[in-house]
Formats: C-alpha cells, sequence, structure tokens
C-alpha cells in the first residue's frame, strides 16, 4: 500500500507497534477460534445423541445430521485459512515483508489443521457412542419370542449374526426361515464402530507412529536409514496391535469372524503398513 | 471361486440390480437360492473384497453402470443400462448439476430424493456420473495435450460454479454459521 515504507532490518520491521498490535489481534481470534470449534464440539455430541432417540433410531437420518454438523465445523478451519489470505496478510504487508510472516500464516494453517484431525477422531468417538446406544436399542429387539411357522412352538434364534438364518424347530422339526427386521440386520454394520471406539487408543498410537516415520527427511545415499527403521518397526507394532485389537473387538459381537482375525489383520497390514513400508526410503538403495 | 454356488461376478450383478432397487426376492429367485444363503453369500464376499483382483474390483466398479449382465441380462425389475437415464438427462450440465445439488446438501445436513427431486434413482444417477467421468478421461487419452481439454476443464469449472452458486442459495440459512459472530 502507498504512504508506509518498511523498515530495513527484520528486526525493527517486526517490532514496530502496528504490527505487534496485529499479531495480537491475530492471535485473539485464533484463541476465539479455538475456544468455539471446542464448545462445538461439545454441543455437537449432545445433539446428535438426543436426535437418535428422536428419530426413533434412525441411523440413516443420523448419519444426515452430523454430516450437516460437520461440514460447519470443517468451515470453521477454511474461515482461519481465508481470514489469514484476505484480511490479516494484507494488514501484516504494510508493515513488513511476506517472508516476515510466514509463522503467523503457519500458526493458522497448524490450527486448521488440527480441526481436520481433531474432527477426524471425534467422529470415531460420536459414531462410537451413536452405535452403542443404537446396539443397545436394536438387541432388545432380538429378545423377543419368535414362532415356528409349523407348530408355533418357541423358535431359538441365532442372537449374534444378526442375519436371515434357518432355524430348525425343537418341537416339531420344520426349518424355519427367521428374518431379522431391518434395525437387527443393521446392528451387523454398526458393531465396526463400537469396536473402532474401544481401540481409540491403539488408533491414537498407531497414527502417532505413523506420523513419526513421515516426520523424517529423505533419505539420500550413504544416509543411515537405522533410524527409519526403527520408526517403521515401532509402526508396524502399532499398526498390527490397532486392527488385532479392532477385529478381535468386533469377533466379541460377531463370533462367525473370531477365526478370520489372523487373515483379516494381514489384508489390513498390506493396504495400511506393507505397501508403504514398500515404498518408503528403507528400499532406496 | 464360489460361494454357496455364487461367482463374484454373479454377487457383483446382484449388488448392482440391488441399489437399482430389485427386491430381494428376486435377487434370490435370480441365483437360485433362498433368502439365508443369498445372506451369508453376501457377507462371505463382502469380506473377501480387498483381496479381490484388480479386475474383478474394476468389473465391481463398472457394473453399476451397467447391472443387466450375467444372470441378470434379460430380469425384469433390476436397473436398466445407462441409455435410460441419459435419454432423461442428455447434457453434462444435468449431472453436473445434480452432484452439486446433492453434495451442497449434504453440507447443511440434508439427504436428497433423487427420485422426487429428478424422477430417477441413485443408480441412474451414478450410471451419469460413470457415462460423464468415462468421457473425460476418454479424451485425455485421446488428446492428452490439445485445447480440446482445457475447453473441457474451463467448461467444467464454470457449470460447477453456475450451480455451486444456484444451491448455496437455495439452501442458504438452513446451515448455522459456526464463528459468524467471530472476526479478526
Amino acid at each position: 500500500m502507498f504512504g508506509f515504507s518498511k523498515k530495513e532490518s527484520k528486526e525493527e520491521r517486526k517490532n514496530q507497534p502496528e504490527y505487534l498490535a496485529l499479531v495480537e489481534k491475530w492471535d485473539t481470534f485464533l484463541a476465539k477460534m479455538e475456544k468455539r470449534f471446542t464448545e462445538s464440539l461439545v454441543h455437537a455430541e449432545e445433539a446428535i445423541l438426543d436426535n437418535l432417540e428422536a428419530n426413533n433410531y434412525d441411523m440413516s437420518a443420523n448419519m444426515t445430521a452430523w454430516s450437516g454438523i460437520k461440514s460447519q465445523l470443517e468451515a470453521l478451519g477454511d474461515k482461519i485459512e481465508k481470514t489469514f489470505d484476505d484480511k490479516v496478510q494484507p494488514q501484516m504487508l504494510d508493515y513488513v515483508e511476506r517472508w516476515d510472516i510466514i509463522d503467523q500464516d503457519q500458526k493458522g494453517s497448524e490450527l486448521s489443521y488440527s480441526f481436520s484431525r481433531r474432527i477426524e477422531r471425534f467422529e470415531i468417538e460420536l459414531e462410537g457412542k451413536i452405535a452403542q446406544e443404537f446396539y443397545n436399542h436394536a438387541i432388545q429387539l432380538l429378545n423377543e419370542d419368535f414362532h415356528c411357522s409349523q407348530c408355533s412352538g418357541k423358535l431359538e434364534v441365532k442372537k449374534d449374526i444378526f442375519r436371515s438364518h434357518y432355524v430348525g424347530c425343537g418341537y416339531c422339526n420344520t426349518v424355519n426361515t427367521f428374518i431379522p427386521s431391518d434395525k437387527i440386520t443393521e446392528i451387523r454394520w454398526v458393531v465396526d464402530n463400537i469396536a473402532k471406539h474401544k481401540v481409540l487408543q491403539e488408533w491414537d498410537e498407531k497414527n502417532t507412529a505413523k506420523a513419526h516415520c513421515q516426520s523424517f527427511r529423505s533419505l539420500n545415499k550413504g544416509d543411515d536409514k537405522a533410524p527409519l527403521a526403527k520408526a517403521y518397526d515401532n509402526w508396524e507394532i502399532k499398526e498390527n496391535a490397532f486392527w488385532t485389537n479392532y477385529f478381535t473387538e468386533r469377533a466379541t459381537f460377531l463370533p462367525e469372524y473370531q477365526e478370520t482375525i489372523e487373515h483379516d489383520v494381514s489384508v489390513k497390514m498390506n493396504l495400511f503398513f506393507y505397501d508403504n513400508k514398500k515404498r518408503s526410503d528403507l528400499n532406496n538403495n | 471361486m464360489e460361494i454357496n454356488g455364487v461367482t463374484f461376478r454373479d454377487y457383483a450383478c446382484a449388488s448392482a440390480n440391488m441399489a437399482a432397487g430389485m427386491p430381494t426376492e428376486k435377487i434370490c429367485e435370480i441365483l437360485g437360492i433362498e433368502l439365508p444363503v443369498w445372506e451369508d453369500t453376501k457377507n462371505q464376499w463382502n469380506g473377501k473384497m480387498a483381496e479381490l483382483s484388480h479386475d474383478d474390483m474394476k468389473f465391481f466398479g463398472e457394473v453399476f453402470m451397467n447391472p443387466k449382465q450375467g444372470k441378470f441380462a434379460n430380469a425384469e425389475g433390476g436397473a436398466e443400462g445407462p441409455e435410460v437415464a441419459l435419454a432423461k438427462y442428455p447434457k453434462w450440465s444435468d449431472h453436473i448439476k445434480m452432484e452439486r445439488h446433492f453434495a451442497i446438501a449434504q453440507d447443511v445436513g440434508i439427504d436428497i430424493d433423487f427420485q422426487e427431486e429428478y424422477g430417477i434413482t441413485i443408480t441412474e444417477f451414478s450410471q451419469l456420473g460413470m457415462h460423464w467421468g468415462g468421457r473425460i478421461q476418454k479424451a485425455m487419452q485421446e488428446h492428452p495435450n490439445s485445447g480440446k481439454i482445457q475447453k473441457l476443464m474451463k467448461k467444467q469449472g464454470r457449470l460447477t460454479e453456475k450451480w455451486e452458486a444456484h444451491f448455496n442459495e437455495m439452501y442458504q440459512g438452513q446451515s448455522a454459521n459456526l464463528s459468524d459472530d467471530i472476526d479478526f
């Protein structure tokens, strides 16, 4: 902008009272956004959980409602980036050079990025809680009595597969087809979210281990690969622990998957770990 | 490989027809199995998705574009081929409009009903998407560095902007802005 002459040294430029006032204003803005984000997560959880019962445990309606709230939460991060580009940066550039405000830009980007990561984690918690509520409701429907189509004798339906199956009548030997209600069928799908929520700690640990691997700078020929190899070893353990515990939790609800845990873990490890490791600098010669 | 006598391709066709609204009873009838067997089959194939070959996965992606294949070739009650949806909505703009409508509505927590809004099923909407996506991909392969691609991209951008503005206005006020009162 015309009328401003910028100081020569970086030190002088960054110590101008006008610039410092803008930095303070930017910090205040970011603090308010952080507070609003944190408060909004609490409100979102209350709203979605209340909505579940009000909607007669309609999971689809609930997920659509969450999708709307999620967009609003994501918009908070977008607003930070946009505010910096449209308002903060132009005002700061009246006093300092572009390279002087990289740290200010970074502050906003980091907060915005942290919103994304926290939304992802919050989603696991929220979906886990909703799924558990739904499960508690729907599982009761399986406790009702079901009767043989031939002799009306009470049938012993399987209570841990949540899908259609044949049930032999213990009185007249007729083979009946048990067709569960939609809500019972849906239990099969919601238990994934319950299981994931139960292993949230392992989820955090494997993400931290992965981030550590990704924090290494690119290795050149002759560089020591041992630290990176150690980081990958740690990630492998954490990734494996996550999937093993996740599938084990899931099998507590769906015992038919008990025998495939080892196989399922190996499929996920190939997809989420070994493929990455294969392409890493560990294999550069 | 078969599960309860159902090949992966049968399973993929069945899934595509089911998504298009074919009743489960009809699916079972065509596959010649009963409901409990179908559900067990579906469950087992679902569990094997991550291990399937590239070709099988490609088939699974494409079968939704044309579900009338294999045992379902002459079946009634499933989805038609893409030509039916294209006859109703022949323009690229139509699909971009629907796609933006769907996405912007979802951002404010609304699931649009394609049947009510546009008179087509969600499968037909997907068929339109695959049709136009395929056309663009083909153009990119055939004329990778030509002005044609640039023109297409420009047109896509223009249409996207147009429909985004339209639906943003339509849903204005339906979504709370969490930080209206916070400004720099």
